[in-house]
């Protein structure tokens, strides 16, 4: 049975404080995942929610990172795997692996396969706007910027040009 | 010059007189049927002066132009100040036309065109022409009994107005009442005005709703029952019955109108008080019409509105809103399927009646929404006086229309979808089918031909059927070009039956005509119309006999929201076929299969059918396919003409599935028309043969060709 459960995220008035002490600006949200041990961060407001388990029906013939579709709530939902789609090795589903619905570009709902989705952070405006500057690579158009955190790097993306996998 | 396309009054009036303009089309052709049709010409005139009065508040000038001059022509119609002839019906129809065209630049947001002075001068002369004529130039009916009949209250006009125009409508059948009876010297009122009195009385409730009907049929009985003189108690109960009990419409207008009558009816039941005079019948009605707007304005305004037409009684729903709410039930049914699976763990009683009528509302509830998606056929049949006048008078033809089963219901979607195959057919009809006047003279048929277009429900299918009275078509000239043409070679040829040969027509590219005409004879239509019809999942069938004429049917589902699938397993995965395309269904084990030129057949009844494997088609990246297994079933599916045998793992049954599209990220997947949720929960594929058969025979010929 199909079992859709919202992934509890940490109130986010915490970091509004957190950051507004240090008076960097406007704050934008980010919601951190992981695929092959690489962290990435969505834009909170593209994330609709998360689902922990879904029974994922495969299609015959479809593009490779299509693994199947998914009953949300009454809607079919196209499902892309992550890891498929960044050109990396392919990992079977774990324990730690959810599925991010997003909305892409078309106006569609995706659900995103990926290892797992960690937290929801709060970044100031003008790093964000920093990162993205850095990053003017047009072969990788769903990565927004870079921004260094905790002694990591957070891979900002933009999953609007998912769409773009029915084009090739 | 742009247009304010948001706002809100001009939508309403879009709406509206865009209605109002559809029926217009089909009013003017039956007017030249019957150009003294009062009631019609009242109604068509009525029709242009609210569409002028919208198109003037909203200053739409070019509009209001042409409506002004349409409406003075019609003026001088009513009032028999000219009479209607075929100029003016040409001139009438370009005006429609182009009404039509300024309505599609407002909803585009544009303002509309200017019109030529000229066209304005044209209308304008059909008016002088007649006037000047010395015929028939004497207004001597009456304006009361001209108003009386008043059709359709201007939908934009106000509750007053509608209000008043009714009152001015009774106060004339009352005097007409007096002044008749007068003449008669008669104390007591005559059947016949009575019958007048009534005719002034319910013409009113002609708003094409059942409830009106109701409401005539009853008032023809109160009549009827009038006619005895004295009315027996259990006459009048009778009366009432028919009165109240078919008028159990939706209608909050109904009881209102059918009062009326039963107020009259109630006081020529008295017909022993000998002094009655003539005008108290529509007294009371009048006081009776009086007490409701009082209590209207004071309570429900919605009421008296509602007195203008029950047509007000319905509300504008967007589809998308509709679709979402049938998703919503789709969704509860499920959990109801669900709850009925759990019933059997809970072994409680009072849970499992609870489940029990959870059911049963589900169930009632689901049958509603899908009605809400209905629309009579007429919707689309309207059309088509119009389009037979214009092709017959195009090619100088003569053909009637007639049309059968109007108000049967189907889905919206395909009322929409079917209008352009259907006009197709009907030009076809007119023109292929229909022969010249002299030609069916000397073959001893009517000059004018009959195209009979007809629409029934037939279980959970709809049937519509275009039949013509012309020449029918020859099987062997069809087999001949079909040959000619290469759609089959000689051999095949001579198989084919005659019905066989008939449906040759609707390949791409086949084409009798040796003339193309602006009408037909491109030999692109037919092909059009059957991917149209297939696309809504029906069939098309043709029958024919020389020199009686040809008969075209077709059938599609009643709605597009539910289709009847069959539940195959493939693979261990759940998919779903259309019912539409499965002719059998039978057991693996027991059949031959042989492979011919590198494809697998099979025999059944003498007949080899190529055999497929679903288990390859449905393979899955990295999957094996599977091998021959005892289990195995086949679908027998008709894609085309041709017959296919498919190879799945076992049968579940059949289900009605609720079509769900899939995304636009799976756009580039051929051979899926969709996915549907199971009552279990779990998602199932609706197969799309063609689409399938594209996909897998060119991966298959790939195959070969690698391996060669």
């Amino acid at each position: 049975m199909t079992n859709q459960l919202m992934e509890k995220t940490r109130n986010p008035e915490e970091y509004d404080e957190e950051f507004e002490a240090q008076d960097q600006g406007p704050l934008s949200r980010w919601v951190n995942f992981t695929v092959d041990d690489e962290t990435y961060a969505l834009n909170v407001l593209d994330v609709q929610e998360v689902l922990r388990d879904a029974e994922i029906t495969p299609i015959p013939g479809a593009p490779d990172a299509i693994i199947g579709i998914i009953n949300l709530r009454g809607n079919v939902v196209t499902v892309v795997d992550a890891r498929i789609f960044f050109g990396l090795e392919e990992k079977a589903w774990d324990e730690n692996s959810r599925i991010m619905v997003i909305e892409v570009s078309s106006g569609e709902i995706v659900g995103l396969v990926v290892d797992s989705v960690a937290e929801v952070i709060a970044l100031p405006q003008t790093v964000v706007d920093q990162a993205m500057m850095a990053v003017a690579d047009d072969r990788a158009r769903h990565i927004l910027g870079i921004v260094p955190q905790d002694e990591k790097l957070i891979i900002l993306v933009d999953m609007k040009s998912l769409s773009d996998i029915a084009a090739t | 010059m742009a247009f304010e396309a948001d706002n809100e009054l001009l939508q309403d009036f879009l709406i509206e007189a865009g209605e109002l303009l559809n029926g217009l089309d089909q009013q003017l052709i039956e007017l030249e049927q019957s150009p003294d049709d009062a009631d019609r010409l009242n109604s068509v005139f009525r029709a242009f002066h609210t569409i002028k009065g919208g198109a003037g508040f909203l200053e739409v000038h070019p509009l209001v132009e042409v409506c002004h001059r349409a409406e003075d022509i019609f003026n001088l119609l009513r009032n028999h100040e000219i009479t209607m002839n075929s100029r003016i019906m040409d001139v009438m129809l370009q005006v429609i036309d182009l009404l039509n065209r300024m309505f599609d630049s407002l909803r585009g947001g544009q303002y509309p065109e200017d019109v030529s002075k000229a066209f304005l001068k044209e209308i304008e002369a059909l008016g002088h022409q007649d006037v000047a004529a010395p015929t028939g130039t004497t207004p001597a009916q009456p304006a009361p009994s001209d108003d009386a009949p008043a059709d359709e209250p201007p939908a934009m006009a106000d509750e007053d107005d509608a209000f008043d125009r009714m009152l001015a409508d009774l106060d004339a059948a009352e005097t007409d009442a007096s002044a008749d009876s007068n003449g008669a010297g008669d104390d007591l009122i005559s059947d016949d005005e009575f019958e007048s009195l009534l005719d002034d009385l319910h013409g009113k409730g002609k708003f094409q709703v059942p409830a009106a009907e109701a409401n005539s049929a009853a008032a023809e009985k109160a009549a009827g029952a009038a006619d005895s003189e004295e009315i027996t108690d259990e006459e009048f109960e009778a009366v009432l019955d028919e009165l109240y009990g078919k008028g159990k419409g939706p209608t909050v207008a109904a009881p209102e109108m059918e009062e009326k009558p039963e107020e009259i009816a109630a006081s020529e039941s008295k017909p022993e008080q000998p002094l009655q005079s003539a005008t108290k019948p529509a007294a009371p009605a009048k006081a009776d019409v009086n007490k409701t707007q009082e209590g209207n304005s004071q309570g429900n305004p919605k009421a008296a509105e509602a007195h203008k037409a029950p047509v007000e009684t319905t509300v504008r729903v967007d589809t998308e809103r509709l679709d979402s709410i049938m998703n919503l039930v789709g969704e509860l049914v499920l959990v109801r399927n669900r709850m009925n699976t759990l019933k059997t763990t809970f072994e409680n009683e009072e849970i499992s009646s609870v489940i029990a009528t959870l059911d049963m509302v589900t169930s009632d509830l689901q049958g509603a929404v899908m009605k809400t998606r209905m629309q009579p056929v007429k919707k689309v049949f309207g059309r088509f006086p119009r389009v037979v006048r214009d092709t017959a008078r195009t090619l100088g033809k003569e053909v009637n229309l007639e049309l059968e089963g109007e108000d049967t219901d189907l889905d919206k979607n395909l009322v929409e979808a079917l209008a352009d195959p259907l006009i197709h057919l009907v030009r076809n009809a007119v023109d292929h089918g229909i022969e010249m006047p002299d030609v069916r003279e000397a073959n001893g048929k009517d000059r004018a031909g009959t195209v009979l277009l007809s629409a029934a429900q037939e279980g959970d299918h709809i049937r519509l059927s275009i039949q013509d009275d012309g020449a029918g078509m020859d099987a062997e000239v069809l087999r001949r070009k079909g040959v000619e043409k290469g759609i089959i070679d000689a051999d095949t040829a001579e198989r084919l039956t005659d019905q066989e040969c008939f449906e040759l027509i609707l390949h791409p590219g086949f084409s009798t005509k040796e003339q193309i005409s602006d009408i037909s004879g491109r030999g692109v239509g037919m092909d059009v119309v059957k991917t149209a019809i297939t696309k809504l999942s029906g069939t098309i069938s043709i029958d024919s006999a020389q020199n009686e004429g040809t008969q075209i049917n077709i059938k599609v589902p009643l709605t597009l929201a539910i289709l009847p699938t069959l539940m195959v397993i493939v693979s261990g995965r759940k998919y779903a076929i259309p019912l539409s395309v499965v002719n059998e269904i039978f057991e693996m084990a027991d059949k031959e299969v042989n492979v011919v030129d590198g494809q697998s057949t099979i025999t059944v009844r003498d007949r080899a059918v190529p055999l497929f494997r679903m288990t390859d088609w449905l393979a899955l990246r990295g999957e094996k396919p599977g091998t021959r297994c005892e289990t195995d079933q086949v679908v027998m599916v008709q894609h085309g003409a041709q017959l296919m045998a498919l190879v799945v793992d076992s049968v579940i049954g059949q289900e009605e599935v609720v079509i769900k599209p899939l995304g636009e990220l799976l756009r580039v997947v051929d051979g899926f028309a969709g996915a549907t949720i199971t009552g279990d929960g779990h998602i199932a594929l609706i197969l799309d043969l063609p689409g399938m058969v594209r996909r897998n025979t060119g991966r298959s010929r790939q195959r070969l060709r690698s391996v060669a």
